[in-house]
């Protein structure tokens, strides 16, 4: 644990490059946060950090492709996990990545949606191509247990949505492997339940879902 | 110069303001607010209320900027969001004035006119805006010509959330005494945590329901009022400052801005503070006087829209119950 390098500073937690046992490993720390009273920050530091390492050991026993946990520890709110070195999805897409890798994003999501979570961000900068041309999909933080479709369909939709934030040509087409990919996952009748909800989140013109996309406010500042 | 007047009736409060577009910008901010004896607004005395002062409150208004309706270049008018009975009387009269007058009518929304006035008095430029009211709860940035919701309630909202718990509890109305809210209050004398009340931030969203529920059922089960105060302003006000913290961290902004009537809570103003400075944002409160619903805001609100060019035909101003502040174009504001 002696040589963590911090690699990025979220608003709820900080991550860490190190190594585990002598594999590569990601530290993910939620801080204390001093505006809360020390016994509700207690508690809720260790019920998310609980609550995301049970998810992503219930997705990975499912065969989402996500990193592997190797350490959990609630009463510091530290998640170890495996690193998975490669690009971003949505760089690769840039410099020209194939429309399977698509179709592989919308299975991945379909496989997360079966097993009953919602990601709660899975835009494609959270997606991660490895050196092997293997999706994989990372951060869990949002995740949660769901039932209800339309928190399925606000996935779709910030997948969706991240794509089209794209400088690219061939989004429809995109769009269109995402969904054959997801579809092949949960099945045609509940694809087509969820597709038609993703259409009722934009015909609704509330930006419920379009500002969880950090899409919105990110990529055209930095571009 | 340019002199509008605005008129505020979306809930419990009748406000006349008058703006111009050069320091002091604000030149008369009067209103009457309804505070019902027990219980809640109800929206048919509410609006009697309203109807009631509003020639008072508009010739306060006029007095107090020494000037007359026939000096007013506009009339802007809040036409949502809020109750529909308060929103009729409003609309009604700045209707009234503007066809008798022949002046623009200006629509504005009540919402956006809450972070307008809150810019101005505090010259904030391009903040996360925290928007706290009795029926209002949201994290907002402006963004390519919008305000953005980022994260709101998805159910009650804050001031909502302590003025039920504060009624059922016995501790008003009124809900704010000298410029403090009673639950606010009432914790002071609280000393103990109470375990297990839910803290519900979905994301960038926020659910107060069940933390009132829970509050209720401590209450019924015995639990020192004080203590339930205590615990629920400090889940309440630390959830806010979560999301508000989303938003700073997402949109990488420097400043802070709290607005809506809850936005005097000094102790959510020490929660603010800390994230403010974890983030290295400056933090603005809006001064008490803009703070609750107010005429003011809405006059410099439409003052801002008609400079650049909005107007509404009086046949064509239906009020808008459900109006959201991130449907409202800010040409003044790109």
């Amino acid at each position: 644990m002696e040589d963590l390098v911090e690699i990025h500073r979220g608003a709820e937690a900080i991550i860490y490059m190190g190594s585990y046992l002598g594999i590569r490993a990601i530290y993910k720390y939620r801080p204390s946060k001093q505006y809360r009273p020390e016994i509700l920050d207690k508690r809720i530091r260790r019920l998310r950090t609980i609550n995301e390492a049970r998810i992503m050991t219930r997705l990975r026993l499912l065969g989402a492709p996500i990193p592997a946990i190797l350490d959990v520890d609630p009463d510091s709110a530290l998640i170890v996990m495996e690193y998975i070195p490669g690009k971003l999805l949505r760089d690769t897409l840039i410099s020209g990545g194939s429309l399977d890798l698509c179709r592989r994003a919308g299975e991945i999501l379909g496989i997360i949606h079966s097993g009953g979570v919602y990601h709660g961000d899975p835009t494609i900068s959270n997606y991660i191509v490895d050196d092997n041309g293997d999706l994989w999909i990372i951060d869990f933080g949002l995740a949660d247990y769901t039932n209800d479709p339309e928190d399925l369909a606000v996935d779709l939709h910030l997948l969706y949505r991240s794509i089209e934030t794209l400088p690219l040509k061939s989004i429809d087409k995109m769009e269109e492997e995402v969904y054959k990919g997801y579809e092949s996952i949960v099945g045609s009748e509940r694809g087509r339940e969820i597709l038609e909800r993703v259409r009722s989140i934009r015909l609704r013109g509330r930006y419920v879902a379009e500002r969880r996309a950090k899409a919105v406010w990110l990529t055209d500042q930095e571009g | 110069m340019l002199k509008i007047l605005g008129i505020e009736s979306t809930a419990h409060t009748i406000g006349v303001g008058i703006a111009i577009d050069e320091k002091p910008y604000i030149i008369a901010n009067e209103r009457a607010s309804y505070i019902p004896e027990k219980g809640g607004i109800h929206p048919r005395e509410s609006s009697r209320f309203l109807a009631e002062k509003a020639p008072e409150v508009l010739a306060r208004a006029l007095r107090a900027a020494s000037t007359s309706i026939d000096d007013m270049d506009g009339i802007a008018i809040a036409l949502g969001p809020g109750l529909g009975p308060s929103l009729r009387v409003g609309a009604t009269i700045a209707r009234a004035l503007a066809l008798r007058y022949k002046k623009p009518l200006i629509p504005v929304n009540h919402g956006v006119a809450h972070i307008e006035i809150g810019l101005i008095t505090t010259g904030a430029r391009d903040p996360v805006v925290v928007y706290l009211s009795g029926g209002n709860t949201a994290v907002i940035a402006h963004h390519s010509g919008r305000y953005r919701v980022f994260g709101e309630t998805l159910d009650i909202a804050l001031g909502n959330l302590l003025d039920t718990f504060a009624r059922e509890a016995g501790l008003g109305p009124p809900y704010v005494v000298n410029g403090l809210h009673v639950v606010d209050r009432c914790a002071e004398e609280g000393s103990k945590f109470i375990e297990d009340m839910p803290y519900v931030v979905k994301g960038q969203d926020l659910s107060f329901a069940g933390l009132l529920t829970a509050s209720l059922r401590a209450l019924k089960r015995g639990a020192k009022l004080e203590d339930i105060c205590l615990t629920l302003r400090e889940i309440a006000y630390s959830m806010v400052v979560e999301v508000t913290e989303r938003c700073v961290s997402h949109t990488r902004k420097r400043e802070i801005l709290v607005v809506g009537g809850v936005a005097a809570s000094p102790y959510l103003r020490d929660k603010m503070e800390w994230a403010a400075k974890h983030h290295r944002a400056d933090l603005y409160i809006v001064p008490p006087e803009y703070a609750g619903d107010n005429g003011a805001m809405i006059a410099w609100t439409g003052l801002l829209a008609y400079k650049h060019g909005v107007s509404i035909p009086v046949g064509e101003s239906y009020i808008k119950p459900r109006w959201r502040v991130d449907e409202v174009d800010t040409p003044w504001r790109i």
